[in-house]
């Protein structure tokens, strides 16, 4: 409290005017009353402050901390007039441009609007020479957001002081807080061309419109007539480029960054950086030209050779989004441009850090998509023999595994995937390994192995195959007999090892066996199901049909039913059949509610419903 | 004001008795009990079911408040692709099962729904609406409405829709009383926009303009309407209301101070629910007034332990609020909003409370009619989003096909589709 008094004691002083005739040092006697008028304020009790508050003023008129309080205080209860009375008393003295803009706040809060704005306009013309006139009156405008009038008065003053180039900030926020994007924008142009290190502060005070569609169009097209006109300024195009990527056009993002890179002579490392942006935003097409600028305009900048990496990277994964929505020659374009860029910066960058993960994209590439297992093999074998303390070599191990499967080498196989069990950095590839290991003992009929390594990654929950080793374990379960050397699943795993080699034929035909001497083996169901998908690989899609509708048929209680069902439905909609699908699609909503395929199978049949009209 | 309720109810009643269905060849049964696999999306079935101007006849009390149709490929086909679960019944079992709900001495009855009503949402353009729980219930369940908001409003739009919803609108002008995020971009925007748009209309401030709004709203729920609200949506809108003599609003945002009598000057004959409030006139508190009773403290803010119950009506003559809380629980999981649950000591008397917590001086859900119309105002933000933030992401019904908090949305958007017939005299 004591502090208080001090305080309260010297902003009086302070207040006091140098003026001799009214002015008097502030008593003792005052002191407490404007003391116990505050107490009331804090109190919300201005009522009983104001009678104190105007025998002070009464005493003491020239006394700005009374005068203030006082004004303060009728505001509070919006006594309007008595205020506009204690300023008009004040002018009248001496007028000057804060106690006009007060005066005109006061008519505007009071909702005299017109009387407002004229009072605003005397305080201009009270002293229009000097530039603290017009940001005193922009002030007050700003606090009651009479946007409208702030910008006129900045305008007026731009004019009267002849300084096009005065409160230019402060006109670019009021435009934008008005809806004036275009003369916001305009306002940034000017103050980018004046001071292009401000590109950040532009930046930030447009994040706050660019949210608001009309505020973004507006700036990009004010931004486009600047760059047309000055082209060599890096500040509008990089502004320009941004703008561009927030509406996510990024093929016009792509154009500006192009031309900034070689305004700023960066040697393709803008682009790069633009490139990884794009890749981000998975606009793979607008990235792959971007890291093929490079390697044409760039071939010998430091980026070049990240960059080729990264193209055959992007047309990779560019490949594989559009697996279920483009053509497949689309996709075969992308894969022969991913297996380009790899091997090309293999062939130019043998020391380059990246070199062990292209030959691991290359060598998986040449297995996957071209199925070429002899050139997957060379780029794996020079990946683990050349690089074996990385990570990508154990990946490598790994594939090399799966090329020993495709080639029926399955002694081999097996030693790879023993060497990576042992060796791996990482669990998630020994996992994968033994996991592998016991695959190679189904596949050989040797269930007991097989049942004792797949039980042993299922008792790690966290291991990614534990799943698959969970199904490979009740399969194992389930399927044995009825003969005490399990023929029926001895054949299902050769057809499966067959099916994984892509031999289909070979694979149908063991499973046409299996069905011909076990038709009700608990294994019947899966054979069938699989005899779908191989007819499909084979792109038999009548036969495909016929095995999959035999699912639900044969084994109406089957986990497959519901699955077959599905896919005949789905084939019959593919082959142009939309009657029959929708009704293979309600069969399976009637016959499978609690399948996970229903909430599929109702936007499929909505899909069907709208297309027929 | 009791009066009229009491008429209402006799009218619905009387549609009840006057109207008993007729068993066709085939009827369709949707259970709304435990063995519904989604509660949700069986009302916009009824829905879509009306549209194509077939009736549907809701058996309320009936196995959580079932619906039976006449059975035909179109519905069999509408229920099959939304998932939502149904038993085809013989002439001879649906006339059965009419009997049973009709029977002396039981809770139950038939209400006949004929005609899908018109539905719109004020809602804000660019409003998403995963804010809006009554949107994502309306989205999720399929059931086409229209989105209006100031403009519409006040050009007179309101006369072409049966049902109205008011998204988390302040009423008062206060922008949500979120004066925390005011240099936020979209705080920022959201006031410009308002006072452009109060601008537009002649207006000089938000406040004024939002009250002219909540006006609107009142008059057409004096000429028929329904009108359904949320959260602050219901609390700022009797705010609006009673102040429209005076100005509650903190200088913070609308640039001047609070009428210095903004409290005498509250005028509670104008409002829907609530009478004998104080707003809180702090532009830095969140609470809007004392209608909300707030949240649970933190210690006490327990999912587990927090519900409301649903209050039993008679079927037969209370068909109304019957039809407001037909439920499969009697029970349901509370929710946190800005505006959580109504301070019972300020409800008007005829107010009808559908669901209460227990033991404690609140409640959840209230009914009440004005005029011709009625409204109901449901407190909470989200029911199966507890304590929902600014800025969290988006319940997915999908995850909630069952939710009993959400089927008090939309118990209500059927309300209006119940037949309407004056009493033989």
């Amino acid at each position: 409290m004591r502090l208080v008094t001090i305080v309260l004691g010297v902003s009086l002083l302070l207040g006091v005017p140098t003026a001799p005739t009214h002015a008097q040092q502030p008593d003792s006697t005052q002191l407490k009353k404007f003391q116990r008028a505050n107490g009331f304020l804090r109190a919300d009790q201005p009522e009983r402050a104001l009678p104190l508050l105007e025998d002070l003023y009464t005493d003491a008129p020239q006394n700005t901390a009374f005068y203030r309080k006082l004004k303060q205080t009728y505001e509070s209860i919006k006594r309007y007039d008595d205020a506009l009375q204690l300023v008009d008393d004040r002018i009248d003295s001496a007028p000057t441009v804060s106690l006009l803009a007060e005066k005109a706040r006061l008519l505007y809060q009071k909702g005299e609007v017109d009387a407002a704005n004229d009072t605003w306009d005397r305080a201009v013309a009270l002293a229009p020479s000097r530039p603290q006139t017009y940001r005193t009156v922009y002030n007050v405008l700003a606090e009651v957001r009479h946007f409208r009038k702030a910008i006129a008065v900045l305008r007026e003053g731009r004019d009267a002081l002849n300084r096009p180039g005065a409160f230019r900030t402060e006109l670019a926020q009021l435009y934008g807080l008005d809806g004036q994007f275009e003369a916001a924008m305009q306002e940034y142009v000017a103050l980018l061309s004046e001071a292009p290190g401000r590109l950040n502060y532009v930046r930030n005070q447009l994040q706050t419109f660019v949210e608001q569609g009309q505020g973004l169009e507006a700036s990009i097209q004010v931004l486009q007539q600047t760059v047309q006109e000055t082209p060599l300024n890096e500040a509008y195009r990089e502004l320009l480029a941004w703008l561009y990527t927030e509406r996510d056009d990024y093929a016009a993002a792509f154009d500006e960054y192009r031309a900034l890179d070689r305004l700023g002579e960066r040697q393709g490392q803008i682009l790069f950086r633009f490139a990884q942006q794009a890749a981000d935003a998975q606009r793979y097409g607008v990235a792959t030209r971007a890291c093929e600028a490079i390697q044409e305009q760039h071939p010998a900048s430091t980026v070049a050779p990240k960059a080729q990496k990264l193209l055959g990277d992007f047309y990779r994964r560019w490949a594989r989004q559009g697996a279920d929505s483009t053509s497949t020659a689309e996709d075969s374009a992308r894969y022969a441009r991913a297996r380009a860029a790899y091997k090309s910066f293999l062939q130019n960058n043998p020391q380059h850090s990246d070199h062990p993960e292209a030959l691991l994209r290359l060598g998986t590439l040449e297995i996957d998509v071209y199925r070429a297992l002899d050139q997957a093999q060379e780029a794996l074998d020079q990946l683990v023999s050349n690089y074996s303390d990385t990570e990508a070599a154990d990946e490598g191990q790994y594939h090399r595994g799966r090329i020993a499967v495709l080639r029926d080498s399955l002694d081999r196989a097996r030693l790879l995937f023993s060497r990576l069990a042992a060796s791996a950095q990482s669990s998630d590839f020994a996992d994968l390994a033994q996991y592998e290991l016991a695959l190679l003992h189904f596949y050989r009929g040797q269930f007991d192995a097989a049942m004792a390594r797949a039980t042993s990654i299922s008792e790690n929950p966290s291991a990614d195959v534990a799943n698959d080793a969970i199904e490979l374990k009740t399969l194992l379960q389930e399927a044995r007999g009825p003969d005490s050397s399990d023929t029926a699943l001895r054949t299902f795993a050769r057809a499966r090892l067959s099916q994984r080699q892509r031999a289909h034929g070979p694979a149908l035909s063991m499973l046409d066996t299996l069905l011909q001497q076990h038709p009700r083996h608990p294994l019947a169901d899966d054979a069938r199901f699989r005899q779908g998908d191989l007819h499909l690989a084979r792109g038999d899609t009548a036969a495909a049909l016929t095995a999959f509708r035999a699912v639900p048929e044969r084994h109406p209680r089957s986990p497959y039913a519901d699955r077959s069902l599905f896919r005949a439905a789905a084939l019959l909609e593919a082959s142009g059949r939309p009657g029959a699908a929708a009704q293979a699609f309600r069969r399976l909503l009637t016959e499978y509610p609690a399948s996970l395929l229903t909430g599929d199978a109702r936007g499929r049949l909505r899909t069907l419903r709208h297309s027929q009209g | 004001m009791r009066f009229r309720s009491v008429l209402l109810t006799a009218v619905v009643l009387a549609v009840g008795l006057l109207s008993a269905p007729s068993a066709t060849a085939q009827d369709l049964l949707i259970p709304m009990d435990a063995q519904q696999e989604n509660h949700l999306k069986a009302y916009g079935a009824v829905y879509a079911t009306l549209q194509e101007e077939q009736t549907v006849d809701w058996l309320l009390n009936y196995r959580g408040g079932s619906f039976l149709t006449e059975a035909s490929e179109t519905v069999r086909e509408e229920l099959q692709v939304r998932g939502v679960s149904f038993t085809t019944v013989s002439a001879g079992q649906a006339s059965k099962i009419i009997a049973e709900v009709e029977a002396d001495g039981s809770n139950k009855s038939v209400v006949p729904l004929e005609k899908a009503p018109e539905i719109a949402v004020y809602a804000p353009e660019g409003a998403v609406p995963w804010d809006d729980a009554v949107r994502l219930a309306l989205e999720y369940a399929e059931v086409p409405h229209d989105v209006i908001y100031d403009e519409e409003v006040l050009n007179g739009d309101l006369a072409s829709y049966d049902w109205l919803h008011l998204h988390h609108e302040d009423f008062t002008g206060q922008f949500g009383k979120f004066i925390r995020y005011r240099n936020e971009p979209w705080y920022i925007q959201k006031q410009n926009k308002a006072e452009a748009a109060a601008k537009k209309f002649g207006f000089r401030k938000v406040s004024q303009l939002k009250r002219a709004v909540a006006q609107r709203f009142k008059q057409y729920v004096s000429q028929g309407g329904f009108l359904f609200s949320m959260c602050s949506g219901t609390e700022t809108f009797d705010i609006a209301l009673a102040a429209h003599q005076t100005d509650i609003v903190p200088e913070e945002y609308d640039g001047d101070p609070v009428d210095p009598d903004a409290l005498e000057q509250l005028d509670f004959a104008n409002t829907l629910a609530f009478r004998d409030f104080s707003p809180n006139l702090n532009a830095r508190e969140y609470e809007h007034s004392n209608i909300d009773v707030g949240p649970p403290p933190p210690k006490m803010r327990d999912p587990s332990l927090d519900y409301f119950t649903l209050f039993e009506f008679s079927a037969k003559w209370d068909p109304v609020p019957s039809m407001l809380t037909q439920n499969h629980v009697a029970t349901v999981r509370g929710f946190v909003g800005q505006t959580t649950a109504f301070n019972k000591d300020v409800l008007k008397e005829d107010v009808v409370v559908l669901g209460e917590a227990p033991d404690r001086p609140q409640v959840r859900y209230i009914h009440g009619a004005h005029g011709q119309g009625t409204f109901t105002f449901y407190s909470g933000h989200d029911p199966e989003d507890y304590q929902h933030f600014v800025g969290d992401p988006p319940t997915d019904l999908s995850l909630h096909p069952q939710s009993p908090g959400y089927r008090l949305i939309l118990n209500n958007i059927l309300f209006p589709a119940a037949k309407k017939k004056k009493q033989k005299t």
